[in-house]
Parts: C-alpha cells; sequence; structure tokens
C-alpha cells in the first residue's frame, strides 16, 4: 500500500491568497491572521513581529520589554567568543559574507554554549519543575540533582566565563528582577545555583538565565535555541563585516613557530 | 501586472523537478547514466565524482591524479581558515556536520580555498585567450611591467617555492604526465615571476591549471566541486579530533588583552525619550 504523501506545506503562520490573474503571486498575505503588509508592517516593530511569529500573538506591554531584554542579552558574546571566531576567521580568508555567517553560525549551534545549551538547560529546568510537581524531588539537593542531569562533568547551564562567574548573568538575571520578569523557571535555576556554586565553583551562566526566562515567556527549548543564535547574528554579522575593511594579517594566526605541537612538529 | 514569460516558467516548472543527475529509480538509483546498484557500487568515490565531471568512466590514471592532487593537499592545519573554522565550531560543542558546514561554507576565501582555485582558474584561461590574440611573449612582459598582481603566486605565510608544487611536478614528470596549454603558461609565468620578483606559483595554481587542461577540460562549477571535495579530509578530520575532547577543553582563547579596541571613548547614553 503506498503513504499517503503530501504535497502541500501546511502551517499555521502564514496565509497567502492568490491574485486573481497568477496563482504563485500572493495578493495578502496574513501572519496568524493579520494582514502583514497592510496593517503589520509600518505599524508595529520587528521585535512584535518576531514575537508574532513564535507565539501567534502580538505581545503584551510586558510580553514585549521580557523579549527584548532577552534578545537584547544575547546579541553579543563579543569577539573572543567561539562563534564570533569562527565567523571572523571565515571573512578573514575572504569568504563572503552569507558563507562567514554560516560558519559562525554553526558554531553558535553549540552545547557548550550556545544553541544546543540553551536546550538543555531549559529541558532540565522543565523537567525538574514538573518532577517538583508530582513530588518525584521534594527536597531538591544537589546530589540528586547531578545524578539526574550530569553528563560529561557538567550541570547545563552552570560554569564559568572564562574561568570566572558570569556577570552577564547576574546582571541579566538582575535586570528580569527588577522588572518584575522573573518567573518561576528562573526563580528555580536561581535556586539551584545555591545548590551548585558552593560545591563545583561554578555558577549559572548567561545562557541559562536568558533559556530559563525564554521558559517564563512561553517559548520552548526549540524556540530558543534558534531564537539565541539569530539575536548573537547581529553582533556576528558586525564583527564579520568589520574584518572585510582589514588585512588578513590584521587577525591572529598562531603561525609563528612553537605554537602548533603534534607528533612530528619538532623535526 | 505579471511578466508573462516568468509566470509561464513557473508553470512549467510547477510540480515537476527535471534533472540529468539522477534520481531514485524503483529498486535503485541512477547517477549520471549508471544504475547505482548495479554498477556504481563499484566505483571508488572519486571514480564516481570524475564520473559527473566527465560525463564518462575515467581512466584509471585520471583518477590516481585527483586523489593526488587531494592527498598532496591535505594539510590538517587548524591554524589554516577553514580548518580552524571547524574547529572553533566543534570546542563550541556544536554537531559534526554544523563544523563541516562550517569548513565547507568558510572554503570560499580568496586567500586560499574553493576562492583561490576559481580566481587563478579564471587568470590562467583569461590569460590563454590573451596569448591567443596578443602572443604569449608581449602578455607576459605586459603582465610584469607594472604592478600587476598575479592570482596563484606567493602565499600568504610561508615564502619561497612551494613545496607542494615541487612534489607533484616529481610525481607526475616521474609518470611522463603531458601538460597542457593553461599548466605551460603556468610555467611560463613562473620563470619570469621568480626572475623579476621573487615570486612562486603556489598549489592552487597548479591544481587549477591542471583542472582546466585535457583530461579534464572542467569549467567553473566542476573546478568548484572537485575543490569542495579536496577539502574535506583536511577540515573534517581535525574538527573531529577537537569535537572528541572534553567538552569545555579551551582551543585558543584569547586574553581582553588580545584584543584591540579602536572604536569610540567609553559615553553614556542620552536619556531614552
Amino acid at each position: 500500500m503506498s503513504k499517503d504523501l503530501h504535497r502541500t506545506i501546511s502551517t499555521s503562520i502564514w496565509h497567502e491568497t492568490p491574485a486573481a490573474d497568477n496563482p504563485f503571486s500572493a495578493e495578502n498575505s496574513y501572519c496568524h491572521g493579520y494582514d502583514y503588509y497592510r496593517d503589520l508592517l509600518g505599524a508595529y516593530s520587528f521585535p512584535e513581529l518576531a514575537f508574532l511569529h513564535f507565539r501567534g500573538e502580538l505581545p503584551l506591554p510586558l510580553e514585549l520589554e521580557h523579549f527584548n531584554l532577552l534578545l537584547s542579552a544575547t546579541i553579543n558574546s563579543g569577539p573572543r567568543s567561539l562563534e564570533n571566531l569562527a565567523g571572523m576567521t571565515a571573512a578573514v580568508g575572504g569568504a563572503p559574507v552569507g558563507s562567514a555567517l554560516v560558519s559562525g553560525m554553526c558554531a553558535a549551534s553549540g552545547l557548550l554554549e550556545g544553541g544546543a545549551a540553551v536546550e538543555t538547560v531549559m529541558e532540565m529546568v522543565r523537567d525538574i519543575r514538573a518532577k517538583h510537581r508530582i513530588g518525584k524531588l521534594t527536597n531538591l539537593s544537589y546530589s540528586g540533582m547531578a545524578a539526574i542531569y550530569e553528563q560529561e562533568g557538567k550541570i547545563p547551564g552552570f560554569g564559568t566565563l572564562f574561568g570566572a562567574q558570569d556577570r552577564h548573568a547576574r546582571r541579566l538575571a538582575m535586570l528580569l528582577g527588577e522588572k518584575g520578569l522573573q518567573g518561576p523557571n528562573l526563580r528555580l535555576l536561581l535556586k539551584l545555583e545555591r545548590l551548585v556554586a558552593p560545591r563545583r565553583n561554578e555558577w549559572v551562566r548567561l545562557y541559562a538565565v536568558a533559556g530559563a526566562s525564554w521558559l517564563d515567556l512561553g517559548f520552548s527549548p526549540r524556540a530558543a535555541h534558534g531564537l539565541i543564535m539569530l539575536s548573537g547574528g547581529f553582533g556576528m554579522l558586525a564583527f564579520i563585516e568589520e574584518r572585510y575593511g582589514q588585512k588578513w594579517n590584521e587577525f591572529p594566526t598562531w603561525f609563528d613557530h612553537g605554537r602548533y605541537v603534534f607528533p612530528g612538529s619538532a623535526t | 501586472m505579471n511578466n508573462r514569460h516568468e509566470l509561464a516558467r513557473l508553470h512549467d516548472c510547477a510540480d515537476i523537478i527535471r534533472t540529468a543527475l539522477g534520481g531514485i529509480v524503483k529498486g535503485s538509483a541512477r547517477f549520471a547514466g549508471v544504475d547505482v546498484l548495479e554498477e556504481l557500487s563499484g566505483y571508488t568515490q572519486t571514480e564516481a565524482l570524475l564520473l559527473w565531471a566527465l560525463g564518462r568512466k575515467p581512466q584509471p590514471a585520471e583518477t590516481k591524479l585527483i586523489d593526488t592532487l587531494i592527498c598532496i593537499n591535505t594539510y590538517p592545519d587548524i591554524r589554516i581558515w577553514s580548518i580552524r573554522v571547524a574547529a572553533y565550531a566543534a570546542a563550541a560543542g556544536a554537531p559534526l556536520s554544523a563544523c563541516f558546514a562550517a569548513a565547507q561554507a568558510s572554503g570560499n576565501g580568496k586567500i586560499f580555498g574553493v576562492g583561490a582555485l576559481t580566481a587563478c582558474a579564471e587568470f590562467l584561461q583569461k590569460t590563454l585567450q590573451d596569448c591567443a590574440k596578443e602572443g604569449k611573449e608581449t602578455v607576459i612582459r605586459k603582465m610584469f611591467s607594472g604592478k600587476t598582481f598575479l592570482p596563484g603566486f606567493g602565499r600568504p605565510l610561508i615564502q619561497g617555492p612551494d613545496e607542494r608544487v615541487r612534489r607533484l611536478r616529481e610525481i607526475l614528470e616521474d609518470e611522463d604526465f603531458q601538460y597542457g596549454a593553461h599548466t605551460n603558461l603556468l610555467f611560463d609565468i613562473a620563470k619570469k615571476a621568480e626572475t623579476l620578483k621573487n615570486l612562486f606559483p603556489n598549489f592552487a595554481a597548479l591544481f587549477a591549471a591542471i583542472l582546466l587542461d585535457p583530461p579534464f577540460g572542467f569549467d567553473q562549477t566542476r573546478i568548484t566541486v572537485v575543490a569542495h571535495y579536496a577539502m574535506i579530509l583536511a577540515s573534517s578530520l581535525p574538527a573531529c579530533e577537537i569535537h572528541d575532547r572534553p567538552l569545555g577543553e579551551p582551543l585558543l582563547p584569547l586574553k581582553i588583552s588580545d584584543t584591540v579596541y579602536t572604536g569610540k571613548p567609553v559615553r553614556i547614553p542620552g536619556k531614552k525619550q
């Protein structure tokens, strides 16, 4: 028996009505029911329209403030982060800007502190809250948490930034608190930090604070994985674009002697 | 208002894919004119690549030459830009396929990789065409009379002759390989470049020349595909090694002092309205 093969794309996000004389041309384009180019464009901001894509509704004022803050917090991981270095290195080699951005974005999806890291910590927080609600983790303890969630010696969301406590994470958590935007997921994450930090000398990371807060705002781990990559793309693109005005040797190479060690390198 | 021609093309292409390469058929697939399970399964990977690129099954010597070109260029040094990009992605914990994609995307550079190779190919093709009109001696003399950039000459990091060119020539000349017009032109330019500018052809130039000449006679698309194919070993395996290290093991971490700020001084933003 043959499978029922679809020839259409089914989506709840974007609805197009065809022009009378051209079945390929869209007369109107509706985003979650709103006429995008007639009623939304020019009337709503980029963050509002981005929020609409994911949540299906235009944000309330507090939701917009929350959304803006989270995107802004992860807009630039700095010129020394692995993902920005990947993008910049591609640009230094003369790759076109799109290719350089692809290279950087591939790194930005990583498990260390990129999209996959956000997704993992959000799943952990969500799981802990779910178990806590149904009484399986009645006394939240470090050993209990580590036993379940520690992977390869790491607890998702915790660590250091260049060997130090992540100041940006502290700043974001504080701002969210000041604005009344700390929800139950972020509060749980900060509670977990009180368990983790004394034992491991590791603290909550910025991506984890953002991730827990994305949960509070109603976003899925997968969506947050992508959003943290996209928001960081702005800083990445700025660094990439800056490289095109510079020579290849105005960027670290490590080709001087003694910087690269492997079997046979001494000969 | 519609563009009738464009609209007709859309209708023509809707609901149907036309391709010369091949696809799935019942019980097998077809690739560049051969049955995948019955015939292509007996090819090596390079033979399959050349089947597509040449439009016929390659001779053993042709396959061996492509493999030699690839292997001679397999420098798995993470300091090379496209390889470093893959290594950064691996150190960031990206999936290996994303690391490979990062390397391939960045491989389209101008100072190395696909971009360098295609620039060399364009330069040699154009110069050969000019030689047909004006004569080789005149063209090469003009080339060195002013300040001319020679794609495929020199290397950013190492001075002197390219050791890969030397080794490749040894191998080819041992096998009595017959150089074609682009390659011979490259060698003629190289003689002048060494004498007048102490410049030497790099491997990309010779690689491009060989791909342009018989038995290959490749166009830019085929040159690009071979170049990406050639990058895979060198760029993917270092990424695998980094990927297998514990997550979080630093890769070339930079101190704050390793960056130099050249922008505006520290300031306070104006009050938001």
